[in-house]
């Protein structure tokens, strides 16, 4: 038996430790990949249209696929809540690249439904870890928190209306920062429409926008509505300029910019906190935990924490991770508990997974 | 005989204007057959046949290699697949069929001028309406690369094959991608071209293939129809 192939056996065997192996089919509707993550992760797929004009792809990840999956089958009846499943699984995933269609061998685990977040987590990290070794590989471990970041959002002093917008941008390192930048500097911003001599009294400016709207055969709830439209040009306008204070602004992106050696940068964290009467114990200390585990459990010396990090999904929730090696990202995943109540479920259930890149291990191997 | 596949659009005002440029560098082409004939010849140069063939598949070709040289639209080439420009040279563009493929909203969206604040609406338009912002088009490479360029994630394609500038009014889409030359059909759909929503000047442009497999005859072909039009070559390409 090749090496390989004696590797990867050991890694089904990992899997089998802790979790049932799935049988994800190859082909599946596109749709779902669409509606859950865009255009972005969209342009990605190998996609295929069956004669009915329904689209499919070849499996392009397992987390989806395995999540719907467990959804369907374990359909609570009534009062009784979802039972819980650590679904693994190891297989082939296809991706559009620059140069042309490429296929990847994947592993991981899906932890479904279970009661102790922290207790899975560490059985993640354990998973990831036995498997890397598997491979001879100490990784980098990258840590991130989306319930850190969600925490602050919850406690800083700011209308309501912003925490979604903020939150949103949550891993678009882009989009975050320009929005931060334009609410920082009230006088940069453009000017309006494309017409000179609008209304300035909201109801007005409503009034203009439906019309222009009826006027073009557009629906003014099925898209962008007048309201929407209106607020928005109000807001760049700078009429709700004080609506976030700079000192908040300030706040977020001095936070964001935390990023290092993770007891370093979490006790930055923690002095910035309270320094702005924000109390982030509780995820903090779930962090500490971790790394703590991480470093006595499974010997890593290399940690490090970022703040601005996050896959850009906003189905996760907890803690993210990526475990790298010279800049190449070995594994990924975190806590997404938002994940099932997207597909459907009534609530958030709580779910932590974590993937595998089998050929980047494979070429990692023993250097 | 090293044949070499000269394809000019088959019908209407381009078939007319790209003749004419043919027959002004002396290179006349004939289409014995009439407008419902598919080949025709170069006067003169036994060597080259001429096919005459939609524009879009002129483009098709050209990326595939089965047609050497020929006259379409830029825009079509960017679309044919993601990386299809690798696979050509542009040659010489030839000052007609211009057009630009841009990125158009409905005008009562007055709060939107640029492409920031598009990418600034996308990243809010889930969280409001419960799905992502629908842009119609059939550029779907086009759209994707120039989204990505703005960094605007946060969105999803609606492939459109025809009309693609009634999206918003049908509610397929919020707003569309598409090609407009003098741009009165999106005002009259009530569309307006952000101000640096222009994602590709097209214009009818010669293009030689890159994937084509020459002998060294093919190749002299190539650079005599190239010299006829005026065109300096670089010795490399």
């Amino acid at each position: 038996m090749s090496e390989a192939n004696e590797n990867r056996n050991k890694l089904v065997e990992l899997i089998k430790q802790k979790a049932t192996l799935s049988d994800v089919p190859m082909l599946l509707p596109a749709n779902p990949f669409f509606d859950l993550a865009g255009e972005e992760f969209g342009r990605r797929l190998l996609l295929t249209s069956g004669v009915n004009d329904v689209e499919y792809c070849l499996r392009p990840e397992f987390t989806l696929p395995i999540a719907t999956e467990f959804l369907a089958s374990k359909k609570p009846s009534d009062n009784i809540s979802y039972t819980s499943a650590n679904i693994g699984y190891i297989g082939k995933i296809f991706r559009q690249r620059a140069n042309g269609p490429s296929e990847f061998l994947q592993a991981g685990i899906e932890f479904l439904g279970q009661e102790d977040r922290n207790e899975i987590l560490e059985q993640m990290f354990d998973f990831v870890l036995s498997a890397t070794k598997v491979y001879n590989i100490k990784p980098q471990i990258l840590l991130g928190s989306v319930e850190i970041f969600e925490s602050i959002l919850e406690q800083i002093n700011i209308a309501k209306v912003w925490i979604p917008r903020i939150r949103h941008r949550f891993g678009h390192a882009d989009a975050m920062s320009r929005l931060l930048e334009r609410l920082s500097d009230p006088h940069g911003a453009g000017t309006g429409g494309s017409t000179g001599s609008l209304p300035w009294k909201e109801d007005e400016l409503i009034g203009v926008i439906s019309d222009q709207m009826i006027a073009a055969g557009l629906s003014l709830t099925g898209s962008r509505t007048p309201e929407e439209i209106a607020n928005r040009y109000f807001e760049k306008q700078q009429l709700n300029a004080s609506t976030v204070p700079s000192e908040i602004i300030g706040f977020l992106q001095n936070y964001l910019n935390i990023n290092g050696e993770a007891n370093s940068a979490l006790e930055q964290i923690n002095i910035l906190a309270n320094d702005f009467g924000l109390d982030l114990q509780a995820p903090l200390n779930r962090l500490l935990d971790q790394i703590a585990l991480l470093k006595h459990e499974h010997g890593m010396s290399e940690i490090l924490f970022d703040a601005s990090f996050s896959p850009a999904l906003d189905y996760y929730t907890g803690i993210v991770f990526e475990a790298k090696r010279e800049g190449k990202t070995l594994a990924s995943g975190g806590e997404y508990n938002r994940l099932l109540e997207r597909l459907g479920a009534a609530t958030q259930i709580n779910a932590t997974g974590c993937s595998l890149w089998i050929d980047r291990l494979e070429g990692a191997e023993n250097e | 005989m090293s044949d070499i596949i000269l394809a000019v659009p088959s019908k209407g005002r381009l078939e007319e204007l790209s003749r004419e440029i043919f027959a002004e560098a002396g290179m006349a082409i004939e289409r014995p057959g009439g407008a419902r004939s598919y080949s025709g010849n170069l006067v003169g140069y036994n060597n080259i046949s001429v096919q005459f063939l939609p524009a879009s598949e002129i483009a098709r070709e050209l990326v595939r290699g089965s047609v050497d040289i020929g006259i379409t639209g830029v825009d079509l080439i960017y679309e044919t697949s993601e990386n299809a420009i690798d696979n050509v040279v542009l040659a010489c563009e030839l000052g007609f069929g211009q057009a630009d493929v841009v990125v158009a909203i409905p005008d009562a969206w007055i709060d939107v001028t640029t492409m920031r604040d598009l990418s600034d609406v996308a990243a809010d338009f889930r969280n409001i309406h419960g799905r992502w912002l629908r842009v119609a088009t059939k550029y779907v490479h086009l759209t994707r690369q120039f989204f990505a360029q703005h960094q605007i994630a946060q969105y999803q394609i609606v492939q459109s094959v025809g009309a693609t500038e009634a999206a918003p009014s049908s509610g397929a889409a919020d707003l569309i991608v598409d090609i407009t030359s003098t741009g009165s059909t999106l005002k009259a759909n009530g569309l307006r071209i952000l101000s640096d929503g222009i994602i590709l000047k097209s214009e009818a442009t010669l293009i030689v293939s890159k994937s084509a497999n020459w002998t060294p005859a093919q190749r002299m072909t190539i650079a005599q129809i190239l010299d006829a039009i005026g065109i300096e070559q670089n010795e490399d390409e």
